[in-house]
């Protein structure tokens, strides 16, 4: 596409870049997120906020500590989501179904939580491990379902895998919700469970929807769950890029004619890729589970991870290291509309459009970084 | 005539490069001094002066990336020269987009078709045209197709949805779609790429009978006998440069290579004639074979035949005669139905494509850009497709191996001198001689024991063919046994040592170069004999 603009004695012209320099991603990210911020300015301004004070207190998110601890505890799940999400993108296998493998995930991981309850008894530094991998196999399986349709009979993958999340979402609910069998009133859970709740001077709610709490020796931390995502990033990117199989993604994606007739098949990447995108997904659903929600609930994933990771793996053109930041600055963002919805008494609302609009514009510098616009005097 | 003689006949071309003694109103297009540098410092058209007379057919003769798109892009208002004056009828014209073109009477057939392949002819036809109003008035459009198609005599359904149609009805499409448009000065980009020889003939006619009319006619080609047989006179670019305007009768085809090539052309490649060694077995042997097309038509019909070692079996034939599912079946990216397929001895017809690499044998396919190589990755990630599963160039089954990823990559680079800044540049900035030098790098490696090539040379311009002809033969001599598909007659007589003549799936004979005619053959290929 060229398009070209005559004002008066300047030209204006947008042309195709031929080469797109490595560090041009990230300047036309940062700029565009400024853009953003100062845009952001205005809208403030016109609902009678002052933009000034508004993102001085934001800029605590970077200053303070603990807010910033706050932020990446919140940017962790959208971490693993976007991480998962890198390989089978780029095969052009499009996965919108992470949400759907995260509350799959975050039912596997809970089984053993459940049977402890139930009055089974393990040794309790198995739990921690026994739940990743039980995370790992239920996001996973849950993910080779639309591989499976995909790769045999080319049903379209993103109508599966985002149907599916539905399915997920209302298993846990027929799970958790009041006379199901996860349920925290459920009787099976009554000798060991009501006991703990004793020693910790509560009681039962009556129609609480969501399971027992994960007890102390099943939980992990924050730090510990940023370290797994700092070794997932590393070792997805590794796959991506010096294994065969990361080569063969690759060729996938950019034509499925070519890597036919290189002998590559299909079925094999579409599962493999899958597994592993639906396993990291799961792992999200750990995560979130064993380091605050603590107890399995419908709400397991009101940001939406699985759906906010598919802008964050695109934003960070598919990089697993570079997910990790971008997760990083989504977090902070959620932070900030706390804040000013705390602190300002901004709406809730207001604070979740100013995210859209700094989304917006990142997505719009996307357009730059294809395109360049020249002004030549004439 | 020999090339000595045409070297010692100086070809005089009436050359005028600047625009004085040029009278626009005689021209129907007069381009004068042209212009245009691309960002990068490409100077695709430098100070080439141009003109088409009213109810001529001009010939714009030249390699790719001569200069000769970019020059009709311009007239076609798609790219701004950076100086120069174009006329359209004596009108002194400034061209803003294809709008202004067209107002002007200027329409242009694209080389790569731009239809709307789920809609039919009178959908993809009318689109954009704004007298069929808002609702639109299909009934009328599809008797104005009708009206065109008898005119110049060709057939089309304006129901057909496009994807039915063969390349050529497509070709016809896409004029109609100009005509409709009132347009009096018509622009062909590379038409015959895509055709059959008979196709490309019907389009001559048309051409004709719309020159009759009084439509005046810019054809661009890079063949040479196409430009001679068809055009009344002949521009030839060379690097952005004009060479020359000849007329045929003044020329001959090896006058025309030299100007385009600027140098000497081999059209006959020595070939040395060798006995088969009679000790060894065939490499390939195909028996009874039947295989479907995409539709689920039979496309091969019981075809058998056998290659030797160092020998090159020609298949001619119409396009789409079934060559292509032969050569997919043969590769393993489609399964036969019935019949035998064996390599060296061993049973693949129901193998895997990587199990037939695996065997030795180089594939050549029809779509280099779709199949044969992968654009947006660069060229050393093209380069080891199918072989970056085994070692040198993995380790331990599942590392690449970088330094002799990149070892191999720039010596394959090196020996068929493949034109790219680097190994890392994506092979779609490569041109499409280089392309094919990439994939012929790619599968003779290794020295094949089979090849397969499909096509090889369509598309390609005069040095480009030539090398991939040498290239065969080199590899033929060295003891591979070569599968060669080609529409181009000429191509299959020359570098085959027998030929198979296909028609509509079936085998018609197989045939000794030196014992047949191109007649004989033309015959086997339209069905009407058999031996």
């Amino acid at each position: 596409m060229v398009m070209a603009l005559t004002i008066g004695r300047y030209k204006i012209k947008v042309e195709r870049r031929l080469v797109i320099k490595r560090e041009l991603p990230a300047l036309i990210s940062i700029v565009s997120a400024i853009i953003g911020v100062l845009v952001g300015g205005l809208f403030f301004l016109a609902l009678g906020y002052s933009p000034i004070d508004a993102y001085s207190r934001v800029g605590r998110v970077f200053t303070d500590a603990k807010t910033f601890f706050l932020a990446v505890r919140v940017a962790i799940p959208i971490m693993f989501t976007s991480i998962a999400l890198t390989l089978p993108f780029r095969m052009n296998f499009f996965n919108i179904g992470a949400e759907g493998q995260l509350y799959m995930g975050a039912i596997g991981a809970m089984i053993p939580v459940i049977l402890y309850w139930s009055g089974v008894d393990l040794p309790q530094p198995l739990y921690v491990p026994l739940m990743i991998i039980l995370a790992i196999l239920f996001g996973g399986l849950w993910g080779l379902i639309p591989a499976y349709l995909r790769a045999k009979w080319r049903v379209n993958e993103i109508l599966t895998s985002l149907m599916l999340n539905f399915v997920a979402l209302q298993f846990i609910w027929y799970l958790v919700s009041p006379g199901g069998p996860w349920n925290e009133a459920n009787p099976a859970f009554k000798e060991r469970y009501l006991e703990y709740l004793k020693t910790q001077g509560v009681t039962l709610i009556p129609g609480f929807k969501g399971t027992p709490v994960i007890p102390e020796f099943a939980r992990i931390d924050s730090v510990s769950a940023l370290v797994l995502a700092v070794v997932a990033a590393t070792i997805i990117y590794f796959l991506g890029t010096r294994t065969v199989l990361g080569y063969e993604i690759k060729v996938v994606g950019e034509s499925e004619l070519a890597s036919k007739y290189a002998g590559v098949n299909y079925m094999r990447m579409a599962l493999v890729t899958m597994f592993i995108s639906g396993a990291l997904a799961g792992l999200a659903g750990f995560v979130s589970l064993s380091t605050y929600l603590l107890k399995l609930m419908p709400e397991i994933s009101t940001a939406g991870y699985g759906y906010t990771g598919i802008i964050a793996a695109w934003l960070a053109r598919l990089n697993p290291i570079a997910c990790l930041f971008v997760s990083i600055f989504f977090g902070a963002l959620t932070q900030a509309g706390s804040i000013m919805q705390q602190e300002l008494r901004i709406s809730h609302y207001v604070s979740v459009g100013f995210e859209g609009l700094i989304f917006l514009f990142l997505v719009m510098g996307d357009f730059l970084l294809h395109y360049r616009v020249r002004i030549i005097k004439r | 005539m020999s090339i000595s003689e045409a070297q010692a006949r100086q070809v005089k071309p009436e050359t005028k490069t600047s625009s004085e003694g040029l009278d626009p109103s005689k021209y129907a297009v007069l381009m004068v001094d042209i212009v245009k540098t691309f960002p990068g410092g490409v100077v695709a058209n430098n100070h080439i002066t141009f003109d088409l007379r009213y109810g001529e057919i001009h010939g714009l003769l030249g390699e790719n990336g001569a200069g000769k798109t970019t020059l009709m892009n311009i007239l076609y208002g798609l790219y701004k020269p950076d100086s120069g004056d174009i006329y359209i009828k004596g009108r002194k014209v400034k061209l803003h987009s294809p709008k202004d073109a067209i107002r002007y009477g200027v329409g242009l057939v694209p080389q790569h078709f731009k239809l709307v392949e789920v809609h039919t002819v009178a959908e993809n036809v009318i689109l954009g045209l704004r007298e069929y109003g808002f609702i639109i008035r299909m009934k009328e459009a599809e008797k104005k197709i009708k009206e065109l198609a008898d005119r110049y005599k060709f057939r089309i359904n304006p129901r057909a949805k496009i994807w039915q149609l063969s390349m050529g009805e497509r070709q016809y499409v896409e004029i109609i779609k100009a005509l409709l448009r009132n347009v009096d000065i018509l622009i062909l980009d590379e038409p015959t790429t895509v055709l059959t020889p008979q196709e490309s003939e019907q389009l001559f006619k048309v051409l004709r009978r719309m020159k009759e009319e009084g439509k005046s006619i810019i054809f661009i080609t890079h063949k040479l006998d196409e430009a001679l047989s068809l055009c009344d006179r002949i521009t030839v670019l060379r690097k952005g440069r004009k060479v020359g305007t000849v007329t045929p009768d003044k020329v001959t085809k090896v006058d025309l290579a030299k100007m385009m090539v600027g140098r000497e052309v081999l059209f006959r490649i020595s070939k040395t004639k060798k006995e088969l060694p009679k000790n060894k077995g065939p490499i390939l042997i195909v028996k009874n074979l039947n295989v479907l097309s995409d539709k689920g038509i039979l496309a091969v019909k019981n075809i058998s035949f056998e290659i030797y070692p160092g020998e090159i079996l020609g298949i001619a034939g119409i396009a789409g005669s079934g060559q292509e599912e032969l050569a997919e079946a043969i590769a393993g990216l489609r399964k036969p139905i019935s019949g035998k397929i064996i390599i060296k001895g061993k049973d693949v017809t129901r193998a895997s494509p990587k199990e037939i690499f695996e065997l030795k044998v180089a594939y050549i396919p029809e779509d280099r850009i779709r199949v044969g190589s992968l654009p947006n990755l660069s060229l050393w990630e093209n380069l080891i497709l199918r072989r970056h599963r085994y070692e040198p160039l993995v380790k331990k089954k599942l590392l690449l191996n970088f330094r002799e990823i990149f070892k191999f990559a720039q010596e394959r680079k090196k020996e068929y001198d493949i034109m790219a800044v680097n190994i890392f540049v994506p092979v779609r900035t490569l041109s499409g001689g280089n392309l094919q030098r990439m994939i012929l790098a790619r599968e003779l490696t290794g020295e094949p024991d089979l090849i397969i090539a499909v096509y090889p040379t369509r598309g390609l311009d005069v040095g480009a063919t030539e090398y991939v002809r040498k290239v065969l033969l080199r590899e033929r001599d060295r003891g591979a046994a070569v599968l060669l598909i080609s529409e181009e007659l000429d191509e299959i007589l020359q570098l085959s040592d027998r030929i198979a003549v296909i028609h509509n799936g079936e085998i018609m004979g197989i045939v000794r170069p030196e014992e047949t005619t191109i007649e004989e053959i033309g015959l086997m290929m339209g069905g009407a004999l058999k031996k």
